[in-house]
């Protein structure tokens, strides 16, 4: 008898074991239901910052009264985990978004080769490019997109619409278009397919004989058609040049460096330099490449101007190539690659810094709200838009940074 | 006994301990799980997606922080407060709340009785709100930045702050606000579509990125108010569409936890609390409790006070994702005696749960304003780098827990819910 008894105690003691272990571990007073009504709880010194975690996830997840879903709130604490090193371009990406974004990055979709901008009617097309596949079709700027394969987009955000547009390559979009002057709408059909928006604008400011190039953003075509543009703007014999690198949201380093190539003989650009100590990376202009450059030079930058853009920007003005005039920069001078989980869900993170030759490290820190801390390069003239005119880009009435770069030419002041 | 049977059973006894414990574990696995996990476990991870347990995946992310993020990673407990937030943030719930250090300091203090910065408290309080699109206009509720209770004798209480006022500036920033982001988006296609000028859509601009410039979030905005011992903070507050500026004074205000001022005894719901209330009580049939500027107290606190003026008995119970939990009296006062609650809407959390508690008993009445209408329970906790975070877990109603549809009706018919809230 005394040893069923002894059994059945021991037995009772296990069990006791099993169920307050996880208190045990976590140094806490074995704890009851009810300490979910008493004040402000506390966790035990000494435990892991996992378990830590495991147990405020299981107080908040099991107890709150929105019963709201735990994978959720799983990725939402992960959202949180990232974001809480500050810095703006390392996220966590649920598995949905994840997957999206691989599919945006590796360009799996494809669009009609037009610029769009909002319209209460829809969207308004406002560039068709060159050899692109609206303006085969005879699609005009101007024209106003209404109906999107049989939709009526009037009134819809204008990115939702454009990612209606966009689509699989050689599928077909059918578009309903409103032309000014023309009474009936007028049908497309049109083939999406792989487009590459001209990147490189140029124009000739004769009355001040000044060159002004736009680069748009960094693909790999870029150096052949900056090349191209320079070479016919010097054709007017100009005597000073406007490099426009505002909104220019970067692209590939390697064009980049080849632009700089055109200007810097054989130097260092920049210093990639990774979590290690002694790895890193360097990048210099080619040997042999320059362009003699008989006239001063200004370069416009914004808040908007990020990545190899910045870098552009950077090490001209290091080297003394170049005037930077506008506003501070964004501080994207960082590499980041997406660690993918076996759940679909990713982690972009930054793994690497950009350092310019003198200026260094500019990267952009911001706080856990996303509210700007420190970083982005300074220009050497600070302007900032003129806002009591409306904003053009590149014409000089309604653009007061490119008069103040056009005047700095000019005067050298 | 053969030695063979012997070792069978100290075997037996041996797999049986084992079994007793893991089962032991599972027991507190499932209670500890919502119900809604707990309807089948077959069920599960029927999506067809890999789950990875919150533990896991924790230490599998902060492991690649580690390793590959481009600075160094040290600081654990910032890292655990980072995913803390995160997952507050994620129940999408005004009244469960992440709090900085710094502000769960302030938290605290004023739990405590004890208000530092201006003297008030600020929480978010959804507001009718109208927004125009494409000239119809919309009505929404936004949860805005307002003031719960203002402490007596402070700098904001001296200056006429009123709870409900809508914290729009301080300290040289504005609140972020979505309906001006809203309202400029809106004339922004406007003026794409040419309906209005580009000066009316300059004007709105200019303005918006004056406040743009300098704006803070909400969460910054209260920490500005609820902070600081010395110096002084100008103001900026909306009341029902009027605008009201004070530059108002940080310090430490003290709010009286439990003392007699004007013929009632002013109960807050800190340490110490039953003891004052129950030699208070001694001798007397009848008492005024003023419940006023009790916005934060503490749960058990309040229990103990209850049971000092009121029988043993249910009153009530709590709604929570588990099953309901009763509000009962143990060790009641028998004999209780007649008591009038001073109340209004700074009356909330535990103390709105111990007026409508109490105003269930024949021997209660309530004078003052509407209460906060917040009966809810709140789980809250302390992290290791102090920040903190507090989680609705638990919703008050009066009458007992509905089981089925008759005894629904007969909680309803006989009691009500939520008596007391409005008066």
């Amino acid at each position: 008898m005394k040893k069923v008894i002894a059994t059945v105690i021991g037995l009772l003691a296990c069990f006791a074991f099993g169920y307050f272990w996880k208190d045990i571990r976590n140094n806490q007073f074995p704890g009851s239901s009810r300490d979910y009504l008493l004040g402000i709880r506390t966790s035990g010194k000494n435990v892991r910052d996992d378990q830590v975690f495991k147990d405020v996830y299981a107080r908040v997840a099991g107890t709150n009264i929105k019963k709201a879903d735990r994978k959720e709130l799983k990725y939402a604490a992960m959202e949180g985990l990232v974001a809480s090193l500050g810095d703006p371009h390392s996220n966590f990406f649920v598995p949905k978004i994840n997957t999206a974004f691989r599919d945006e990055t590796s360009g799996k979709f494809f669009g009609i080769g037009a610029r769009l901008t909002p319209d209460n009617a829809g969207v308004k097309v406002t560039q068709v490019f060159t050899d692109g596949p609206a303006q085969k079709a005879g699609v005009l700027a101007g024209d106003i997109i209404t109906t999107v394969d049989g939709t009526n987009v009037a009134g819809m955000d204008s990115d939702d619409i454009v990612l209606m547009i966009k689509g699989k390559e050689n599928t077909i979009v059918r578009l309903k278009i409103l032309r000014p002057n023309v009474e009936q709408p007028i049908e497309f059909a049109i083939k999406r397919q792989k487009v590459v928006p001209p990147s490189v604008e140029s124009k000739v400011l004769k009355a001040q004989n000044t060159g002004y190039i736009r680069i748009l953003n960094f693909s790999q075509e870029v150096p052949e058609q900056f090349d191209r543009e320079l070479e016919t703007v010097e054709a007017a014999g100009i005597k000073g040049l406007v490099i426009d690198l505002r909104g220019n949201p970067g692209g590939s380093l390697d064009a980049a460096i080849m632009i700089l190539s055109r200007f810097i003989d054989n130097k260092l650009a920049v210093t990639l330099k990774f979590r290690e100590e002694n790895q890193q990376e360097t990048y210099e202009t080619s040997k042999g490449d320059t362009h003699n450059f008989k006239y001063p030079i200004t370069v416009l930058v914004d808040g908007e101007s990020a990545s190899a853009a910045e870098i552009m920007a950077g090490v001209l003005k290091d080297y003394n190539k170049a005037t930077l005039i506008g506003e501070r920069t964004y501080g994207k001078f960082s590499v980041q690659t997406v660690f993918n989980q076996i759940d679909g869900a990713g982690i972009k993170l930054t793994i690497a810094h950009y350092f310019l030759p003198k200026s260094g490290a500019k990267s952009r820190k911001v706080d856990e709200d996303g509210t700007y801390i420190s970083g982005g390069l300074d220009p050497d003239i600070l302007v900032k838009v003129d806002e009591e005119k409306e904003y053009e880009p590149g014409n000089l009435e309604r653009d007061n940074q490119l008069a103040r770069a056009v005047e700095f030419l000019r005067t050298g002041k | 006994m053969k030695p063979q049977s012997k070792s069978f059973v100290s075997a037996l006894l041996v797999s049986s301990m084992l079994v007793s414990t893991i089962v032991g574990l599972k027991v507190r696995e499932r209670q500890e799980m919502p119900d809604t996990m707990r309807v089948s476990p077959l069920m599960a991870s029927n999506d067809g997606q890999i789950d990875i347990g919150e533990g896991d995946y924790y230490k599998g992310i902060v492991e690649l922080l580690k390793d590959r993020y481009v600075d160094p990673v040290t600081d654990n407990d910032k890292l655990l407060s980072g995913a803390v937030r995160g997952l507050v943030l994620g129940l999408r719930d005004v009244d469960s709340q992440y709090f900085s250090p710094k502000e769960f300091e302030a938290f605290k203090s004023i739990r405590a009785g004890s208000y530092p910065g201006i003297g008030v408290w600020l929480d978010f309080k959804p507001m009718k709100t109208t927004i125009k699109v494409d000239g119809a206009s919309e009505e929404a509720m936004l949860p805005k930045l307002a003031v719960i209770s203002v402490a007596p004798g402070s700098s904001a209480d001296k200056a006429g702050v009123k709870s409900g006022d809508v914290l729009e500036y301080i300290d040289g920033f504005w609140v972020t606000n979505t309906e001006e982001l809203v309202k400029y988006r809106q004339v922004q296609n406007d003026f794409l579509a040419k309906k209005v000028d580009f000066k009316t859509l300059n004007e709105l601009r200019k303005e918006l990125r004056k406040k743009l410039d300098k704006s803070v979030t909400p969460f910054r905005a209260r920490e500005r108010a609820i902070l600081g011992t010395s110096g002084t903070v100008p103001t900026t507050w909306n009341r029902n569409g009027k605008r009201l500026s004070f530059n108002l004074e940080r310090k430490i205000t003290e709010v009286p936890n439990f003392k007699e001022s004007s013929g009632a005894f002013i109960l807050g719901f800190t340490a110490g609390a039953p003891a004052a209330l129950e030699s208070y009580l001694r001798g007397k049939s009848e008492v005024t409790l003023d419940l006023r500027n009790n916005v934060l107290g503490d749960f058990e606190t309040m229990r103990k006070c209850l049971a000092l003026v009121a029988p043993s008995g249910k009153y009530g119970y709590f709604e929570t994702s588990k099953t309901p939990t009763m509000l009962s009296v143990e060790n009641g006062n028998p004999k209780p005696p007649k008591v009038k609650l001073l109340v209004d809407s700074s009356t909330r959390d535990a103390a709105e749960i111990f007026a409508v508690a109490l105003s269930s008993t024949e021997k209660t009445i309530l004078s003052g304003g509407a209460m906060g209408d917040k009966l809810k329970l709140r789980d809250i906790g302390q992290l290791p780098d102090g920040s903190g975070y507090c989680v609705v877990t638990g919703l008050y109603k009066t009458g007992t827990p509905k089981v089925d549809a008759a005894t629904t009706t007969t909680a309803q018919g006989k009691k009500g819910s939520g008596k007391g809230v409005s008066l």
